[in-house]
């Protein structure tokens, strides 16, 4: 069978299990919500100026920038570590940066589909996408920025599989991804506001 | 994420092909940093065009495995002046009334996707800095990028965007960080 064929088998197969709706996806539990009691709050909040990037892989994907950046911002608003958030520069300079990289966690992903195409589904599989949030956080223009990482994890069941432990079942992929950002970004604002250098 | 992907890169292949619009260029930490941490002044963004001679086609659309990238809305030059508008105006620099600007030539643009298992792309600005009708800088940058693909389109695709776009981001890093740029834009006394 030639390569171009190959190709069209495997990827009419794996449309096949994925529209088929035999993909399930799964929030990591590995990290949670942060309540506003858990964010350590400065005595006097200023303003911000938030920038936002997601990368898949480590380059920009500027399509799940624009679909993540409203989720995004709403983590910055609502964590009240900040008195203003906006994407233009703000007086005294403070600068916000957050990007979430999507890193392959799980390796040979299509191989793994096409297995449980092949099988019409039965020999399920797990995919687990990692996600790495960076908080930058300049207090002005030229200050030394404070960085914190934090990870999470997005697992998806392709074909009849059982739930996957430590997770928890998302009801659509928008809402995993929302979750995902949602959970990542607040735990990465709760460390930024555990570091004593941004209190000061 | 990868899921929607795979199922959207999926039902392209079913279909045959389908047209992907870059949506508005945003700002990156690095880009902005780059600018706000030199010493360059304020400055306005001119005309972004296709260097005189080079073929439409380049400024409109590239091709990947039967599908097209295209802007959301004008041509790649006039992107690329967006991209650079937005780092200004992120980093405190733009100044729609300065008699300093800069303007840009799109001399190159390749995307080269069709590889099993390495893609590559290229693109090539000539950007200038004018203050009235004196020329401070002048100078063609290429901005050249290679990663790893897949005979899988529903994976190659999606990469392919990816890189694609990140080179209007990277050409500009290159301008903020060329040390003659910088001191062209520094700021002069009017």
């Amino acid at each position: 069978m030639s390569r171009l064929r190959l190709t069209a088998t495997f990827g009419v197969m794996l449309s096949v299990v994925l529209m088929s709706g035999c993909a399930t996806m799964f929030v990591d539990t590995g990290l949670k919500d942060v309540t506003a009691s858990e964010y350590m709050k400065p005595p006097e909040p200023k303003p911000v100026q938030l920038l936002f990037n997601f990368q898949t892989k480590g380059a920009a994907n500027a399509r799940a920038t624009k679909f993540l950046t409203d989720e995004v911002t709403h983590a910055v608003q609502s964590s009240g570590l900040f008195s203003s958030v906006s994407t233009q520069p703000v007086t005294g300079g403070s600068l916000l940066s957050v990007v979430i990289d999507n890193i392959p966690v799980t390796e040979d992903a299509f191989s793994k589909g096409f297995t449980t195409g092949l099988t019409f589904g039965l020999a399920g599989n797990t995919v687990t996408d990692g996600y790495v949030c960076t908080v930058d956080y300049s207090a002005a223009a030229g200050s030394q920025p404070i960085q914190v990482k934090t990870r999470h994890a997005i697992h998806t069941n392709v074909g009849a599989k059982k739930a996957p432990e430590h997770a928890v079942q998302a009801k659509s992929p928008e809402e995993a991804v929302k979750t995902m950002a949602r959970q990542i970004v607040g735990n990465g604002l709760k460390d930024l506001s555990n570091d004593p250098r941004f209190l000061q | 994420m990868r899921r929607a992907v795979l199922a959207l890169a999926s039902l392209l292949a079913l279909a045959g092909c389908a047209s992907i619009r870059l949506p508005e260029p945003t700002a990156s930490i690095e880009n902005v940093s780059a600018l706000r941490n030199s010493a360059i002044g304020r400055a306005g963004v001119s005309s972004f065009s296709l260097a005189a001679g080079k073929s439409p086609a380049l400024d409109k659309s590239v091709g990947v495995r039967g599908s097209t990238i295209a802007p959301e809305k004008g041509s790649f030059s006039a992107y690329l002046g967006d991209s650079l508008r937005s780092d200004l105006r992120a980093a405190d620099k733009y100044d729609a009334d300065s008699p300093t600007v800069i303007l840009g030539d799109l001399v190159d643009n390749q995307l080269h996707a069709a590889g099993a298992s390495e893609a590559n792309a290229l693109l090539s600005v000539r950007f200038r800095v004018k203050r009235s009708s004196d020329v401070l800088y002048d100078k063609v940058i290429d901005q050249r990028a290679s990663w790893k693909s897949s005979f899988v389109g529903a994976i190659a695709i999606p990469d392919a965007i990816n890189h694609f776009g990140e080179q209007f981001r990277l050409i500009l890093l290159q301008l903020y960080q060329d040390p003659q740029f910088q001191a062209a834009m520094a700021p002069r006394l009017h």
